[in-house]
């Protein structure tokens, strides 16, 4: 008993040395996970700011909602949910203030498809329409009627 | 550009920590810096507020920044009138002894650790997490580039992923940062993950000093920074960390209540949940689960309580609720309510609920180690009753039950929404450390068993 008691006093030393260590171990280890991280947001956003740019120059006003078609708008065509999403949000990002609605009844639409599924999504469409090409498969649509 | 964006942030802090002071005027070395690191959160969330209103009143961003200033110059004039009278004393002051001068010095260690990595993730990722860009810093592109139409940031035409019905405190001290500054910068939102990052580990620090002893305070925040993920989500600015600042400044505020019995203190926990609510929408459930446990565990005296409680949280509740009815879309969450009830019933996704909340509890910190920790130095429960052990223990729970009951009637696919608890069990982890300190044993009790 005499002798556990003189021990104790060790062990919990021991312990509290080694929460230390254990967290200063798990700090280090995320250091050297972040030094890992790669920048690869920044020219990221940049080069979907530019791409946008002219479409934002194209619009009549600053503010208010305009739709958005994507790949989810074409019955039978296959794409990756999760790339067509994150087009959205960067869309959404870089349009902001104005927001970009799925709904696509609205009078600006902005289209991001390939060439040969906007054909077949236009081809679709009642009413008559004004269409600007852009680069990287991005196109203005505007519902004259 | 990132001197700039830490100044604007200034006069919201001061504010808070000057706030803080008058509400509570209790004085001494431990409290101060209690106030200063309370006043982090409390000045920022109180910014937003005012920001919000000013918004709503006159419909536009520029002068905001006047207004911050005059709200300092008030709150400053109004301290040195009030305090004038008194002399400043700092109370007994104990050197720290040689153990609390290396446990400190480790923290010590542990924190400039925690700025490197701080500033190395900020660097790597200028626009933080993908919820981060997503949802609070696209709804600060609203207000800021928005003009008189700063409300469409929270538009029912955004698409629901955008996740415009959140409360708007992160978004809303972005875009006054931004206004004050005159351009949109990605370091506003990152000095504002700092300034709720390091104001959480200086709270359970200050938190745990107020109670229990400089060593103990120390070990808590060795803790928080060891503990994975924090700091990076902090530096990524998702709001989960500025909520886990309120959740705990709540928990910690209620525990000093049970020990000192001082109503300004109920003042401070009621602001602190209103303005967890005014975070994120996990901290509206934060919120009722906070009145729950105070009408709970203070019931005997619940009268005296729950008017001061009342008083701190009504004014940041009122704009939530004017928030949620009048401008915030419809929450994603309740789509067919009727089938999302009987989700309750399916067993499997109960077992799959349960597995996730397992693994992920175990991947927040190393609980084998802190039980053996627990068990050879023991529990110290000495001072006061039960209750502020018993609030603290309540809040985790209950809230721990809340995300289980919202995971389990999601209308969205089960294992695609468990992605997030991980960053939900964030939101506690500071309480729970601050709970796990507040019992056990300190390290000063090694060589003389107190």
């Amino acid at each position: 008993m005499q002798s556990m008691k003189r021990i104790t006093p060790y062990l919990k030393l021991g312990l509290l040395v080694l929460l230390v260590v254990t967290c200063f171990r798990s700090s280090v280890e995320q250091l050297s996970e972040a030094r890992q991280l790669a920048d690869t947001d920044g020219a990221f956003f940049v080069q979907w700011e530019k791409r946008f740019d002219p479409i934002k120059d194209s619009l009549p006003f600053k503010y208010g909602v305009i739709g958005y078609v994507a790949d989810w708008d074409l019955p039978g065509v296959v794409y990756d949910p999760a790339d067509t999403e994150a087009e959205h949000v960067l869309t959404q990002y870089t349009m902001a203030p104005i927001v970009v609605s799925r709904d696509t009844s609205h009078e600006w639409i902005i289209v991001n498809l390939n060439t040969a599924d906007f054909d077949t999504w236009f081809a679709m469409q009642k009413g008559e329409y004004a269409v600007i090409k852009y680069k990287y498969n991005l196109y203005l649509v505007h519902r004259i009627k | 550009m990132t001197i700039r964006s830490l100044f604007v942030l200034l006069p919201s802090i001061i504010s808070g920590g000057l706030l803080v002071h008058l509400i509570w005027p209790v004085k001494g070395v431990k409290t101060i810096l209690f106030k200063v690191c309370l006043g982090i959160g409390i000045g920022l969330g109180l910014n937003s507020l005012l920001y919000f209103l000013y918004l709503l009143i006159f419909n536009r961003q520029t002068g905001f920044w006047g207004l911050q200033i005059l709200v300092l110059i008030s709150l400053v004039s109004i301290t040195i009138f009030r305090e004038r009278p008194y002399h400043f004393s700092p109370g007994v002051f104990n050197p720290p002894d040689r153990l609390q001068m290396i446990i400190l010095a480790s923290a010590g260690i542990m924190a400039i650790l925690a700025l490197a990595i701080s500033i190395t993730v900020s660097l790597r990722k200028p626009q933080g997490a993908w919820d981060s860009w997503m949802i609070y810093n696209r709804a600060a592109r609203f207000i800021y580039r928005g003009g008189d139409h700063w409300v469409d940031a929270f538009s029912p035409e955004m698409y629901w992923f955008f996740h415009a019905d959140y409360p708007p405190l992160v978004a809303l001290n972005v875009a006054s940062g931004w206004d004050a500054i005159g351009q949109e910068t990605v370091r506003v939102p990152m000095a504002l993950g700092g300034a709720f990052l390091f104001g959480s580990a200086g709270l359970l620090f200050a938190g745990v000093n107020a109670y229990r002893t400089l060593g103990q305070a120390s070990l808590a925040m060795i803790v928080l920074f060891g503990t994975s993920a924090y700091i990076e989500m902090g530096s990524k600015q998702v709001a989960d960390i500025p909520l886990s600042f309120f959740i705990l400044a709540t928990g910690v505020l209620l525990f000093l209540y049970s020990i000192h019995s001082q109503r300004e203190l109920l003042v401070l926990a009621g602001l602190a949940a209103g303005l967890a609510a005014w975070t994120k929408n996990e901290g509206i459930q934060f919120f009722f689960v906070s009145l729950v446990v105070v009408i709970f565990v203070y019931r005997n005296s619940l009268k005296f309580i729950l008017p001061w409680y009342v008083l701190g949280f009504a004014f940041p509740i009122a704009l939530v609720i004017y928030f949620k009815i009048m401008i915030a879309p419809p929450s994603d969450l309740i789509v067919d309510f009727a089938s999302q009830i009987n989700q309750v019933f399916d067993p499997n996704r109960h077992i799959e609920l349960l597995q996730e909340f397992v693994s992920n509890l175990k991947a927040l910190g190393n609980w084998a180690l802190l039980a053996v920790y627990l068990l050879i130095f023991g529990v110290a429960m000495n001072k006061g009753s039960v209750s502020p052990f018993l609030a603290c223990l309540s809040i985790i729970v209950l809230q721990l039950a809340g995300y289980y009951s919202i995971f389990l009637i999601s209308p969205h696919p089960l294992s695609w929404h468990l992605s997030a608890l991980y960053r939900l069990l964030l939101q506690v982890s500071p309480l729970i450390i601050f709970l796990y300190f507040s019992v056990v044993r300190s390290p000063e009790t090694i060589f003389h068993n107190k």
